[in-house]
C-alpha cells in the first residue's frame, strides 16, 4: 500500500511563531528555495494554501513545479470562486505542461465566514458543502468527458461543456477534500479520493476513519486518508519539549500583539509595525476547528507527544497540533496513524525551512522505514485501535538498531 | 513612448491553416516555449494568451511564457463571470508578483452565447457588460485598498475585501475590446487599451472616436490598439500569391476549425463589422486583405495587410498615424510569422514618427 508525505510551501518565510507579515508577500527566490528543500528531504508533495487575501495557489503551483523535477503540488482551493469547468482546464493545462502527473486539488469548503465573504460568498455552512458536492462531481465529469456535457443542478448550470485539454493521464488529478462535519463526510465520501484530517488523538482520528469508510462504503466507494499535523523535533526528547515551549511563548507574544489589528488574519505588505496577522479564524464555522478546541480545552497532550500548546493560543483555525519528540518518536507517532487507516502525512514545521532541511535527514527516512513495515490499517483495526497503548505495540515493532 | 507590438501564444499549432496538427496533441510544452522565444527575440512586447470556454487555461500558459522568457509579457484574455473578482484580481497579482511588470489584462466579454453556456455563464450579453462593469470596479478595489473594503453591486457583493498581495503601482494594465454600444460604454470607463480588430483606416478613425468620446467623462485618454494578421513576403506580387495559398487552405480547413474551436462569432458587433468590410470589397486602403474574414465567418483577428515588408510597415504606420500606439499581429503560421515579423517590427520602430506617436497619448 502506498505512503505519501506531503510537506506545505509559503510564498514567504512565516509561521505562528517566526517571521513577519511586513514586505512584498510574494518572494520567489525564497519559494523556490523551499521547494526544492522539500524535493531535497524526500517529500511526495507540498501543499499551497488559500486565503482570501493571499496570493492565487495556482501561480504558487506553477512555481514550485518549474523550479523542482519531480515534486508535486496539492492546491487548496475553496469550490464556489471559480466555475468548476474552468478550475478543471486549470488543473489539466498545468498537468500537461508540468510533465503530467503532479498535480492534486484539494478542495476546502471554508470554515471562516469573513475570509468567504472577502471573496464575496455569502452561503452558510452546510450550503457550501452542497455546492462542493456539485463542484467535485461536475468537476470529474470536465476532466473526463469525451463529448459535450450538459448539467442542471443546484449550484451549477452548463450547456455543451467540454475541455479539449485533458489531465496527461486518466487518473493524473486526485481529488482531495476535508471537513469534519456531517454534511462534510457525506460530500467527502462520496467524491474524495484523499480524506484530510487535521492531527487529532489516534483514537479519534480511528473513529473518524471508521464513519467515513463506512460513509464511502454505502456509496460503493473506498477513500484514502491524510493526517496533517506539524512536528517539532529535537535532538533529545527533552530538547524537543523546550522548543515547543519556545514556539509556544514565540506564538502568544504575536497571538496577543495581533489581537488588537482591524486587518488580522490578513498579510499587509508595506506596513510598517507588529505582524498583523492572528492565525485563527475570526467567524469560525468549522467543525474540526472546533474539535481541535474542545480536546485543546481537555487536555495539553494527548498520546504521549500530540502537543495542544499552539492550538490553545490562536483559537479556532486550522493545522495546528504538534508532535513533539525525537525524529524516531515522532515517526512512530505518525506511523501508528498509519495502522488505523491513514496511510498519507502532511507535516508542516513552525521554522518552515529550517524543518524541512532537518526532517530531511532523518524523520523522512524513518516514516518510509515505518511505512514500509506497517501496513495501513484496515476498518476492523480502525475500530479496534482506540483501546490499544500506541507507544507500548510501536516500541515492540521497533527494528533493533533504528535511533529511539 | 515607442509602438508596442504584440503577438500571440499557443499551445499548439492551431491557425486557420494549420488546425489538423493540434487536434490530437492540444498542449505541446515545447511548441509554446519556441513560439514565445520566437517573440521575445523579433522584438515583440507581449504575447496576447487567448481564452475559450474549451481551451487550456490562461493563467497557467501565460505562466510558463514567463517563466521560459526573460523580458517578453503577456496580454492575458480574461472573461468576467467564471471567478470572483477579488480572486480574479489576486491571481493578476500573483502572476505579477512572480513576473514584476510582465503582466497586462485583456477583458473580453464573451460574444458566443453558447461558448458562455459551456462554462456555466446563461446572461446574455447586455447583462454581461453590466457584469463587467462591476467586475473591474472590484479587481481595481483589491488591486488599491490598503484597507478592508466592502461592495454591493447588481452582481457582486463582498465584505472585508483585501489582497495581501496587490500590483506595485496599484494596477495592471488593462485592454479592452469589444464593438458594441455597451461595450463601448463600459471600456470607456475602464480601458486602459482599447483593442479592435483590423478595420480599414476610417473604420479605426470612427472607432477611437467613439471611445474617447466615452472616456473623457470618466478623465480618461485610452490608449489604441489594432490586430491585423500580416502576410509579407520580399515582393508584392510574392506576397498576394502567398495569401491566396493561405486562403485555399482555410477554404479546406474552415470547417475543421470551426469544428475545433466551435465558436459562433455571428452575434458579435466586431465580427459584423468585419463581414460588412469584407461584403464591401475584398481589399480596402490598398492592402488591408478580407477574405479570411469572410471565409471564417470574422471569428476574431482576421482581416490582413499583404505586400512587400516594406510596404506592410507602411500600412501599420498609417494605424499608428490615427492614434493607434499598440499592434497585435499574428500570422497564418505562427511560429514561422513570429521570427519573420521581426523584419516589421524593426521598420515599424525606425519610421514610426515620434509626433505622431506623442498625439497618440
Amino acid at each position: 500500500m502506498s505512503t505519501e508525505i506531503i510537506g506545505m510551501v509559503g510564498t514567504k518565510e512565516v509561521s505562528e511563531s517566526r517571521g513577519s507579515f511586513d514586505g512584498p508577500p510574494v518572494d520567489p527566490g525564497y519559494l523556490a528555495r523551499f521547494a526544492q528543500a522539500h524535493e531535497a528531504a524526500g517529500f511526495d508533495r507540498v501543499l499551497i494554501g488559500y486565503h482570501a487575501t493571499g496570493p492565487d495557489g495556482f501561480a504558487v503551483a506553477a512555481h514550485v513545479l518549474n523550479a523542482t523535477t519531480r515534486l508535486k503540488v496539492l492546491i487548496a482551493h475553496r469550490p464556489g470562486f471559480v466555475a468548476p469547468t474552468l478550475v478543471a482546464r486549470k488543473l489539466a493545462t498545468l498537468d500537461q505542461l508540468t510533465g503530467g502527473g503532479r498535480v492534486a486539488i484539494h478542495h476546502i469548503t471554508g470554515g471562516d465566514e469573513l475570509d468567504q465573504k472577502r471573496d464575496g460568498d455569502f452561503a452558510d455552512h452546510d450550503r457550501r458543502y452542497a455546492r462542493t458536492a456539485e463542484f467535485m462531481g461536475l468537476l470529474r465529469r470536465e476532466l473526463t468527458a469525451s463529448e459535450p456535457f450538459d448539467h442542471d443542478g443546484e449550484f451549477y448550470r452548463v450547456r455543451g461543456a467540454y475541455s479539449y485539454v485533458r489531465p496527461a493521464s486518466a487518473d493524473a488529478i486526485p481529488l482531495y477534500f476535508g471537513g469534519a462535519s456531517p454534511a462534510a463526510i457525506s460530500v467527502g465520501a462520496q467524491h474524495a479520493d484523499v480524506y484530510m484530517l487535521w492531527g487529532e488523538p489516534v483514537a479519534q482520528i480511528a473513529e473518524r476513519v471508521a464513519g467515513i469508510r463506512a460513509e464511502a462504503a454505502r456509496h460503493g466507494r473506498t477513500v484514502r486518508f491524510s493526517l496533517s499535523v506539524r512536528p517539532i523535533v529535537g535532538p533529545t526528547e527533552e530538547a524537543a519539549w523546550q522548543r515547543a515551549g519556545e514556539i509556544r511563548a514565540a506564538t502568544e507574544t504575536r497571538v496577543t500583539g495581533a489581537r488588537s489589528s482591524q486587518t488580522q488574519g490578513v498579510q499587509v505588505p508595506d506596513t510598517p509595525g507588529p505582524a498583523r496577522r492572528l492565525f485563527g479564524f475570526r467567524e469560525s464555522s468549522s467543525i474540526g476547528s472546533e474539535r481541535l478546541q474542545q480536546q485543546a480545552a481537555e487536555r495539553e497532550v494527548y498520546d504521549d507527544r500530540l502537543w495542544y500548546g499552539v492550538t490553545r493560543l490562536t483559537g479556532p483555525g486550522g493545522n495546528s497540533t504538534a508532535l513533539v519528540g525525537t525524529a524516531a518518536q515522532v515517526a512512530d507517532a505518525l506511523t501508528a496513524y498509519r495502522r488505523v487507516g491513514v496511510d498519507t502525512v502532511l507535516i508542516r514545521g513552525f521554522d518552515p525551512l529550517d524543518d524541512v532541511i532537518d526532517w530531511g535527514k532523518e524523520l523522512v527516512p524513518l516514516l518510509r522505514e515505518g511505512a514500509a513495515r506497517t501496513p495501513v490499517g484496515t476498518a476492523q483495526a480502525a475500530t479496534q485501535a482506540p483501546d490499544q497503548a500506541p507507544a507500548e505495540s510501536l516500541t515492540a515493532s521497533r527494528p533493533a538498531g533504528l535511533p529511539v | 513612448m515607442s509602438i508596442e507590438f504584440i503577438g500571440i501564444a499557443a499551445t499548439a499549432p492551431h491557425s486557420e491553416t494549420e488546425i489538423a496538427a493540434s487536434q490530437s496533441d492540444p498542449v505541446q510544452p515545447g511548441y509554446l516555449e519556441e513560439l514565445a522565444r520566437a517573440h521575445e527575440d523579433a522584438g515583440f512586447d507581449r504575447v496576447l494568451v487567448a481564452h475559450s470556454s474549451a481551451s487550456p487555461d490562461g493563467f497557467t500558459v501565460a505562466d510558463q511564457v514567463l517563466s521560459r522568457t526573460q523580458r517578453l509579457g503577456v496580454l492575458l484574455a480574461h472573461r468576467p463571470g467564471f471567478v470572483a473578482p477579488t480572486y480574479a484580481a489576486r491571481k493578476f497579482a500573483t502572476l505579477d508578483a512572480f513576473h514584476p511588470g510582465r503582466v497586462a489584462l485583456h477583458v473580453i466579454t464573451g460574444g458566443d452565447d453558447a461558448d458562455q453556456a459551456r462554462d456555466g455563464d446563461l446572461t446574455d450579453k447586455v447583462t454581461r457588460y453590466r457584469r463587467t462593469d462591476e467586475f473591474l470596479d472590484v479587481l481595481r478595489l483589491e488591486w488599491t485598498s490598503a484597507t478592508p473594503f466592502d461592495y454591493a453591486g447588481e452582481f457582486y457583493h463582498v465584505e472585508g475585501g483585501l489582497s495581501g498581495v496587490r500590483p506595485p503601482l496599484g494596477r495592471i494594465p488593462v485592454y479592452f475590446g469589444g464593438a458594441s454600444a455597451d461595450a463601448i460604454r463600459v471600456g470607456g470607463k475602464h480601458a486602459d487599451v482599447y483593442a479592435f480588430w483590423g478595420e480599414p483606416l476610417a473604420g479605426i478613425q470612427e472607432r477611437i472616436d467613439q471611445v474617447r468620446a466615452a472616456a473623457s467623462p470618466y478623465g480618461r485618454d485610452p490608449r489604441f490598439s489594432v490586430s491585423l494578421r500580416p502576410i509579407p513576403a520580399a515582393t508584392e506580387t510574392r506576397a498576394w500569391e502567398r495569401a491566396a495559398e493561405i486562403l485555399e487552405l482555410t477554404r479546406e480547413r474552415a470547417a475543421g476549425a470551426r469544428k475545433f474551436f466551435n465558436l459562433d462569432h455571428s452575434q458579435q458587433h466586431g465580427s459584423q463589422r468585419l463581414l460588412e468590410f469584407a461584403a464591401q470589397g475584398d481589399v480596402h486602403d490598398e492592402r488591408l486583405w478580407t477574405p479570411i474574414a469572410k471565409v471564417t465567418g470574422a471569428a476574431g483577428n482576421s482581416t490582413a495587410l499583404v505586400g512587400s515588408y516594406e510596404q506592410v510597415a507602411q500600412a501599420l504606420l498609417r494605424y499608428v498615424g490615427l492614434g493607434v500606439s499598440t499592434l497585435l499581429i499574428r500570422g497564418f503560421t505562427p511560429l514561422a510569422d513570429a521570427r519573420d515579423y521581426g523584419t516589421l517590427v524593426r521598420l515599424v520602430r525606425e519610421q514610426a514618427d515620434p509626433a505622431a506617436l506623442v498625439s497618440a497619448r
